[in-house]
């Protein structure tokens, strides 16, 4: 029961964002669907005449359609960038499958002798179709219409992953911060969605069925109750979007992770709270840098959290450097020479690769450096998940710097690794240092006194035109310039992911104790 | 013979397999006449029948149709004019049996009340009650489908109603039924009939005249009572026999 308490409370706590992303993934889906409509249907009855091109297309939607959708989705981003338009995109092309070919099969069955008998009594082409055709095949068509529907609204799900809102965010967000109810709330969401759409266009299809019967009571309210459905998912999309138009806008993006969506909620707030930006929120965006960095340059994202480690290593594919100040410092110049870029502040925390052991075993053997457990490492197992083994800034050069010598090297997954640390198959494990289960577990994080590991300084990246039209900003990111240790972010990792509160009230939170906000 | 309604003067038609379908076709259809035409499957009669609505184009000669030459028809206007069954009634399932009746009057916007009046009288005329008038096409028997075919081929008040195998499909009692019908209809109405048949009897009880073709010609074109006296050969005279 507790279980659906929390759901319960998960929609009572976040009915504005889940409206929001409701409107959001209506409105897509409806776009959506109103295009492939026009489209596809003018494209069945184009082909109806024309078997060369009939077969061109028919081969092309067909083609289009095996392709995987995250993989479509993630093909258009150099082409259109992420976001509404991408998305739009994307559904567009998977809808039309359905509909061009229901509506080409639709007309093409129609008896030749019925059409035959309208042009025999004097019916000019248009009549045939309109008049015969047309009715004759919409059954057909309206079932692949119903169809593209309810694939559209699933399908609008994964928009999310691109930064195009709609429920999908919802599941994503959830997955991310480890948050199940909130991941289940997005689903049956999407489900009762398409499920509501399905039941409309299924009861205009039975009352067209029992129409060739007898029209009576039954068969009236069921093509009432069908497109009453519709006109209340039409007349949503018409609803005003909240607080749009002309004014200023910020757009903040973050990867998908706890902690980026409670800095990306820091970030913004901080905005909001101080100055009249309007920021909208393109958080947890699938795979990440590779694709928020180029929306960056495109200009279609204005701010996101970043980390050192990764630029300078991921983004400008340079060799590690020892020193994180002098890390920053290089990357500051290049980022802004390069790309017109601006690191605004280091946030203080340092979230890299270290090692991690329990509390208790700790303050037995004395051990908080690298070094120390080193001279010791016989006494222990150490686990690490299959890639740390295999990449050469993971177990081998880490064994280059330190001697270590563990009683045994386990290989296990990544999502295993704190199990078995509980279990004790493992005593020491490699971990994100900002891990909100590092709390959870009581793990000490140990130190790495010959700085092995390269440093991955949380930093807020803005782009410089941002930074020219909203002065603004830089004071206010300035005050954010170490004002999270790594305990400070493992806290706010710990109260999302563990405690599952959301990162927006963790956010304020934060902010309103550093009196950060107004 | 004077003042034939339809016309058709050294006619030749073949289609794209290049077997000539009719070939120097001759024919003189008389007003208010009611003209079967019958041969063995594939001896043109269809197509002869289309050409009279151009619903089939010819390769030479000249067709008069209604005292106009064919090309000088708008076809549209000219099929209006015309009734038009064919096989298995041709009747539309998304439409009721009123709709049906409806329809050549809605394709030339007919006002609505003119449309019900001229339905309702066409109801009376073949005795078709209110709930009739609302079933669907596939609510009914095979014989009423195709009497209703018969009706709205009748709605626009045609001078020729052409006919290809209208009763085809129909069992025996049912098929007489709706000869002796449609013989009392031609009867009153005083309208030109044409209707293709492979009905030996259904040709010579219904027919004023009957057409005989053999591949691609007409072989003979007399009143049953001449064809049967004097066959003009052999074939004639084996191919009425059977």
């Amino acid at each position: 029961m507790s279980f659906l308490n929390d759901i319960f409370t998960t929609i009572a706590d976040r009915r504005d964002y889940l409206y929001e992303l409701l409107v959001q993934h209506i409105l897509l889906s409806l776009t959506a669907i109103i295009i492939i409509s026009v489209i596809g249907i003018s494209t069945g009855i184009a082909i109806l005449h024309d078997k060369k091109w009939r077969q061109v297309i028919l081969g092309t939607v067909n083609f289009l359609y095996t392709i995987p959708s995250i993989a479509m989705f993630g093909l258009f981003i150099p082409l259109i960038g992420i976001g509404y338009g991408n998305a739009l995109v994307v559904l567009v092309i998977y809808g039309l499958l359905p509909v061009i070919r229901n509506t080409y099969t639709g007309l093409d069955e129609v008896d030749p002798l019925l059409l035959d008998a309208a042009k025999g009594m004097g019916a000019t082409p248009w009549q045939v179709f309109s008049m015969v055709r047309w009715p004759l095949a919409f059954p057909t068509i309206l079932s692949g219409f119903r169809t593209m529907v309810v694939m559209t609204i699933a399908l609008a799900g994964l928009a999310s992953f691109i930064g195009a809102g709609g429920l999908g965010q919802a599941i994503y967000r959830g997955i991310n911060t480890n948050n199940s109810s909130l991941i289940l709330v997005g689903s049956i969401a999407v489900a009762l969605l398409a499920l509501v759409a399905d039941l409309g266009i299924g009861a205009i299809e039975n009352s067209l069925k029992t129409k060739a019967r007898k029209p009576d009571k039954k068969n009236r309210f069921l093509r009432y109750f069908g497109w009453g459905i519709l006109a209340l998912l039409f007349i949503f999309m018409l609803l005003p979007k909240s607080g749009n138009s002309s004014r200023n806008k910020l757009v903040v993006a973050t990867k998908p992770t706890a902690e980026q969506y409670i800095l990306g909620e820091i970030i913004s707030q901080l905005v909001e709270n101080n100055t009249d930006i309007q920021v909208i929120r393109k958080f947890g965006i699938g795979g990440g840098t590779s694709n928020i960095h180029p929306a960056m340059l495109k200009g279609e994202i204005d701010i996101y959290p970043e980390y050192t480690g990764t630029a300078w290593l991921f983004i400008l594919k340079e060799s590690p450097m020892k020193n994180p100040d002098s890390l920053y410092a290089a990357l500051k110049t290049t980022y802004a020479g390069q790309f017109n870029l601006e690191w605004a502040c280091r946030l203080g925390f340092n979230n890299t690769f270290t090692l991690a052991l329990p509390e208790s075993v700790a303050q037995n053997q004395h051990i908080n450096t690298f070094s120390e457990l080193a001279v010791q490492s016989n006494q222990f197992v150490f686990g690490a998940e299959f890639d740390f083994f295999e990449r050469e800034d993971g177990f081998s050069g880490l064994n280059k710097v330190y001697p270590f010598n563990f009683k045994n090297e386990v290989e296990l997954d990544i999502n295993l690794k704190f199990q078995a640390l509980e279990n004790q198959t493992v005593d020491v494990i490699n971990a994100f240092s900002t891990d909100s289960r590092i709390r959870q577990m009581n793990l000490r994080v140990l130190k790495d006194d010959k700085q092995f590991f390269p440093a991955y300084q949380a930093g807020i990246v803005v782009r410089n035109e941002s930074l020219r039209k909203y002065p603004e900003l830089k004071g206010l990111f300035e005050r954010l310039e170490n004002s999270i240790s790594d305990s400070a972010m493992l806290q706010l990792n710990y109260e999302v992911e563990i405690e599952n509160k959301s990162p927006n009230e963790v956010a304020a939170n934060f902010l309103k104790q550093r009196e950060l906000l107004k | 013979m004077n003042n034939p309604v339809i016309e058709i003067v050294n006619v030749t038609k073949s289609y794209e397999s290049a077997k000539k379908a009719l070939n120097d076709v001759s024919l003189e259809i008389p007003r208010e006449a009611f003209v079967a035409i019958i041969g063995p499957s594939g001896c043109g009669k269809t197509t002869l029948l289309r050409l009279m609505n151009g619903m089939t184009g010819i390769d030479s000669g000249r067709i008069r149709v209604m005292g106009k030459n064919l090309e000088s028809w708008d076809k549209i206007q000219l099929r209006r004019k015309m009734g038009y069954v064919i096989q298995q009634s041709g009747l539309f399932p998304h439409l009721t049996v009123r709709q049906n009746i409806a329809f050549v009057l809605r394709l030339s916007s007919v006002e609505k009340q003119a449309i019900e009046k001229r339905v309702n009288e066409l109801a009376k005329i073949m005795g078709f009650d209110e709930s009739q008038l609302n079933a669907f096409p596939s609510e009914l028997s095979g014989g009423q489908q195709q009497r209703v075919g018969v009706a709205r081929a009748l709605a626009s008040q045609p001078e020729i109603v052409l006919m290809d195998e209208p009763f085809g499909a129909l069992d025996n009692i049912t098929r007489r039924n709706l000869q002796r019908e449609i013989k009392e209809m031609h009867r009153k109405l005083k309208i030109t009939f044409v209707m293709v048949t492979h009905d030996l009897h259904e040709a010579f009880t219904l027919g004023t005249h009957v057409a005989i073709m053999n591949k691609g010609e007409i072989v003979q074109f007399d009143t049953p009572e001449n064809i049967q006296k004097e066959p003009f050969n052999d074939w004639v005279k084996e191919f009425i026999t059977i």
